[in-house]
């Protein structure tokens, strides 16, 4: 189903003259334009048109193809919006009049009103909801951003007379115009997507940019709480309100994070609290006056969307919580204290969960900083530095301090920066994105590959001492090379298991897909091997040559200090070989059991072979299209992946034999595969803390348990549906099985989504 | 029952009509008549209509199939099937997936070296029918639609330059 774009940003306010007049109240009615304005051209229209064929197009230059396709028809209900029905009340209702009698009606109207205005807020941001259907559907907020270009410089823009209004919700108003220029600038900035992430459309009502003073409105914030808080207004029923201010007080301050950097998250802190007490407390039977929120904003304004009905908000603070949390989680990375921890926290962040989208952009907006710092910690090149020292380069030759090193390197860290930053950011997008921007830089790891390769080739042929033997020439290790190798290894498993959580992959394609990541994690497994390779070696070599280095201080200093980080290192090895391996095992299981199923006949990795039109080779390479170009997918063709997946295949005489082995050996593969977790899961638990491994995990300790936890619950999972497909199955494959058969890919709840389960199920 | 399939008349306003509502009926994009003016007009041969040639009113369609087919990054003919529904009446019976095969043929045999389209992520019965037709699934879009849907997006392969990146073939063109 073709799919449209929702609307064009209007980037100025385009307003005929009558709009205006009623959005600055000088006429009362909306409705326009007036029958007695207007001059009736159908018959003109109608000559005009009896003259043209059918296949005719009237096009202007001024209208490009989104115009043409976008632009929106009269009287069909779902597009025109002219067209929405408006009640008197909607019509009628007037943001300069104090609504409800008594001041208890009054109370509870205002807090009603901001309530909702709040809870609207996270319907438009934390639900994806548009603009105009949340938040532009409250009327004192379209009126307060219509004033605003009459009355820039002033936030005082109720004029009801009545305090609750003027002072208190016009407060809050003005806070959540002032977040919106916030939401806005963020918008801008290109990270959040548009359709996928957040749907800001003001409709050319921006004066929300003219809001520049936080201290005013956040000292009459201030105020307005400790007025409500006063021995006045004891009696009164204003509870509610004032922990819907503390809010909107909070609000204003989410910019800070990046506009000041600021770690403070008392601010967010207070809107968990408050908000978790609003659950509890709030009086729910509150109501809006009538016609406080409605869709005239869309009737009225400059609007090229279609029509959006209202999307009431549910009755519950939740959202303020998510978001809360998610912002907070977002900049705790401020206090990684290494390389491998921020690294972590980037993988981890979004693993499990989609975060809310502005604390993903924060999150970027925040680590990296104007001045190209990171986290406010790191230099460009220090950071690529302690990237490679965390891994594998520490007392290598790869030691930036010698000129002529960092001569060669100082574009290979241009590239690896900007290489990381692209990681970084490809995997805070949705999830959905993050897949496809993954996929896009796996040929940019294999350049880099290539570039580090060379460049320490040439390396090699210069006369560099080794760094811990100074009196002998460096060694030929490939750190660099390793490192790169080991991205793009784990670049290229991310991006085939994403596949199955997003359900791309059809139950035929899955042994292709699980056997190629077990190769990719057969392959990374030697790179790590040779890692740990190199960091033994000169661990040992550091062991074996003090003693005689003990002459020269400096030297034992240096050395002294490579030897904790190179038992870091060691110990993060570890943890990537188990991680490494928990994904190869799973996925070799994965394999046998597809082979299994296709040794009955049941499911066949070609099994589209004969249609019409396919050609199942073209199937494969367009799915592995990302990786054409990559040197390893030269020699990984169509063909050789049939000889390859036809190793899983039993047949042949004494198949219930084989079929046993093959079930040992899966069985073997899981085991071992708990093993690893079990060992991740208790280095996560202890804080890296006299453990086996260095996971790296603190800031993000929830989020890296619930995945190895989700890996754990899969391998139980994986386990009892083989013992299911086992007993399911006839000793012998005999007659034509699919026709009793079919094979669907499960995601339970609470497993992990890289290892769906191949369930057998019979045909009805 | 039996059905007859042809390309739209573009001037038999009785066919545009009808092709508007079975298309209305289901599908949850609203689409202004200047979308299938966009469609119709310009690939008026990839539209094709299904009759039920036994009924009372055999010149109404009772399915429909609406595609394009364009010069892809300057590197591929792309096929694209933008909208297909079948009266409910006439459903499971085979007739979407007529209409499918026909567009493809005619597609494919146009020149086209992949064809394209996407669905409603749980719009089970499209996928069922895309997929039974060799299509696979080559990524998720998130918020697609104007119903904030998510999408698959499905490609069938029908020449090499489908499965070969956009710049690589351009290079060999230069
Ligand atoms: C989708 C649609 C066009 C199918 O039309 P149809 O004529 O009933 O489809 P067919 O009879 O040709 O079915 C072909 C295959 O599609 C799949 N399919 C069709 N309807 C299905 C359903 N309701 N549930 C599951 N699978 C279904 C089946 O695999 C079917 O093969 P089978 O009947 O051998 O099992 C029809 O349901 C429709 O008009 N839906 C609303 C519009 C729409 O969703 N269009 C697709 C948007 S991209």
């Amino acid at each position: 189903m073709y799919g449209q774009v929702k609307y064009q940003r209007i980037e100025h306010p385009r307003y005929n003259l009558d709009e205006k007049l009623y959005l600055l109240g000088l006429t009362d009615d909306p409705s326009w334009p007036k029958d007695d304005e207007l001059y009736d051209i159908t018959h003109i229209f109608k000559a005009l048109s009896s003259q043209m064929d059918a296949k005719d197009i009237v096009k202007t230059k001024e209208c490009g193809f989104y115009e043409f396709t976008h632009a929106l028809e009269v009287n069909n209900k779902k597009l025109d919006t002219s067209s929405i029905p408006l009640k008197q009340e909607e019509i009628h209702f007037d943001c300069n009049k104090p609504h409800g009698e008594t001041e208890e009606e009054r109370i509870n109207f205002v807090t009603a009103i901001a309530s909702r205005l709040l809870r609207s807020i996270t319907t438009w941001l934390n639900d994806h909801q548009t603009f105009p259907a949340t938040v532009l559907s409250c009327r004192y907020i379209e009126h307060f951003l219509i004033q605003l270009y009459s009355l820039p410089g002033t936030i005082d823009i109720l004029k009801t007379g009545d305090e609750y209004y003027d002072t208190f919700l016009n407060t809050c108003t003005a806070s959540v115009c002032y977040f919106l220029s916030f939401v806005s600038n963020i918008q801008e900035t290109s990270i959040l997507y548009e359709d996928e992430d957040l749907s800001f459309d003001p409709m050319a009502l921006d004066s929300f940019h003219l809001l520049r003073n936080q201290a005013v409105i956040a000292k009459k914030l201030e105020d307005s709480i400790k007025i409500l808080s006063s021995p006045q207004y004891l009696n009164k029923n204003v509870k509610d309100l004032i922990n819907l201010m503390h809010i909107f007080s909070s609000l204003i301050h989410i910019e800070d994070l990046v506009s000041k950097y600021s770690e403070d998250s008392e601010y967010l802190d207070k809107i968990i609290t408050v908000s978790d007490d609003l659950n509890v407390s709030y009086d729910w039977s509150r109501m809006p006056p009538n016609g406080s929120f409605s869709m005239i904003a869309q009737k009225t304004l400059s609007n090229n969307s279609p029509v959006h009905s209202i999307v009431e908000p549910v009755n519950s603070f939740n959202g303020w919580i998510d978001l809360a949390k998610d912002l907070k989680l977002a900049i705790s990375v401020s206090q990684s204290k290494s390389p491998i921890e921020f690294l972590q926290f980037v993988n981890f962040f979004t693993r499990t969960q989609e975060r809310h989208p502005l604390s993903r952009a924060v999150f970027l907006l925040f680590y990296s900083r104007k001045n190209g710092n990171i986290i406010g910690k790191y230099g460009k090149n220090e950071f690529v530095d302690k990237i490679w020292r965390e891994f594998s380069t520490t007392a290598t030759a790869i030691d930036l301090q010698n000129e002529l090193v960092f001569q060669n390197l100082s574009l290979v860290i241009d590239h690896c920066y900007t290489a990381v930053t692209e990681w970084i950011r490809n995997l805070t997008n949705n999830h959905a994105r993050a897949r496809r921007c993954i996929g896009s830089r796996i040929e940019m790891w294999s350049d880099i590959e290539t570039q580090t390769h060379t460049v320490e080739q040439y390396l090699h042929k210069q006369p560099l001492p080794d760094n811990i033997d100074s009196a002998k020439k460096a060694s030929h290790l490939w750190p660099l090379t390793l490192w790169s190798r080991a991205m793009k290894n784990s670049t290229i498993i991310d991006y085939s298991l994403r596949g199955f959580e997003l359900e791309l992959y059809q139950p035929f394609e899955c042994m292709e897909m699980t056997w190629f990541v077990s190769h990719i994690a057969s392959e990374s497994d030697e790179t790590l091997r040779e890692v740990e390779k190199i960091l033994n070696s000169k661990f040992n070599q550091i062991s074996e040559l003090t003693g005689q280095l003990l002459k020269t201080k400096q030297n034992v200093k240096k050395l002294n200090s490579y030897k904790p980080q190179l038992a870091r290192n060691i110990k993060y090895l570890k943890y990537l070989r188990a991680h490494n391996n928990v994904l190869r095992k799973l996925s070799i299981f994965q394999t046998y059991q597809f082979g299994i199923l296709k040794s009955y006949g049941i499911i066949d990795n070609n099994e589209l072979k004969e249609l019409p039109f396919v050609s199942c080779e073209l199937l494969h390479n367009l799915r592995f299209k990302k990786l054409i170009g990559t040197k390893f997918m030269k020699k990984l063709t169509y063909a050789a992946f049939q000889k390859f997946l036809n190793q899983y295949v039993i047949n042949g005489p004494e198949f219930q034999e084989k079929l046993q082995k093959v079930v040992e050996e899966m069985k073997l593969a899981l085991a071992d595969a708990r093993i690893d977790v079990k060992e991740i899961i208790h280095s996560i638990n202890k804080g890296d803390e006299d453990t086996s491994m260095l996971t790296g995990t603190r800031l993000v300790k929830d989020e890296a348990l619930s995945f190895y936890e989700e890996l754990e619950n899969s391998i139980e999972l994986l386990g009892n549906n083989l013992d299911t497909i086992t007993v399911s199955l006839p000793e012998t494959v005999s007659g034509d099985l699919k026709q009793k058969f079919f094979v669907k890919l499960r995601y339970d709840k609470g497993s992990c989504p890289y290892f769906p389960i191949l369930t057998l199920l019979e045909k009805q | 029952m039996k059905i007859t399939y042809r390309a739209l008349d573009l001037n038999n306003d009785v066919q545009l009509n009808k092709v508007k509502q079975l298309i209305d009926a289901d599908l949850s994009e609203p689409y202004s008549i200047y979308v299938y003016r966009y469609f119709l007009n310009q690939w008026p041969e990839l539209a094709l209509l299904a009759f039920d040639i036994e009924s009372e009113d055999k010149e109404t369609p009772i399915g429909c199939i609406i595609s394009k087919s364009e010069c892809h990054a300057a590197a591929r003919e792309r096929g694209y099937i933008g909208m297909l529904a079948v009266d409910h009446k006439y459903r499971r019976m085979g007739i979407a997936k007529n209409l499918a095969k026909l567009a493809i043929v005619k597609m494919k045999t146009g020149g086209c070296d992949e064809i394209m389209l996407e669905t409603e992520v749980d719009n089970f019965a499209a996928l069922n029918l895309y997929e039974s037709l060799g299509f696979i699934r080559v990524k998720r879009m998130y918020k697609y639609y104007l119903n904030h849907g998510d999408a698959y997006r499905l490609i069938l392969p029908l020449t090499e330059k489908a499965v070969q990146k956009s710049y690589i073939l351009n290079e060999e063109l230069r």
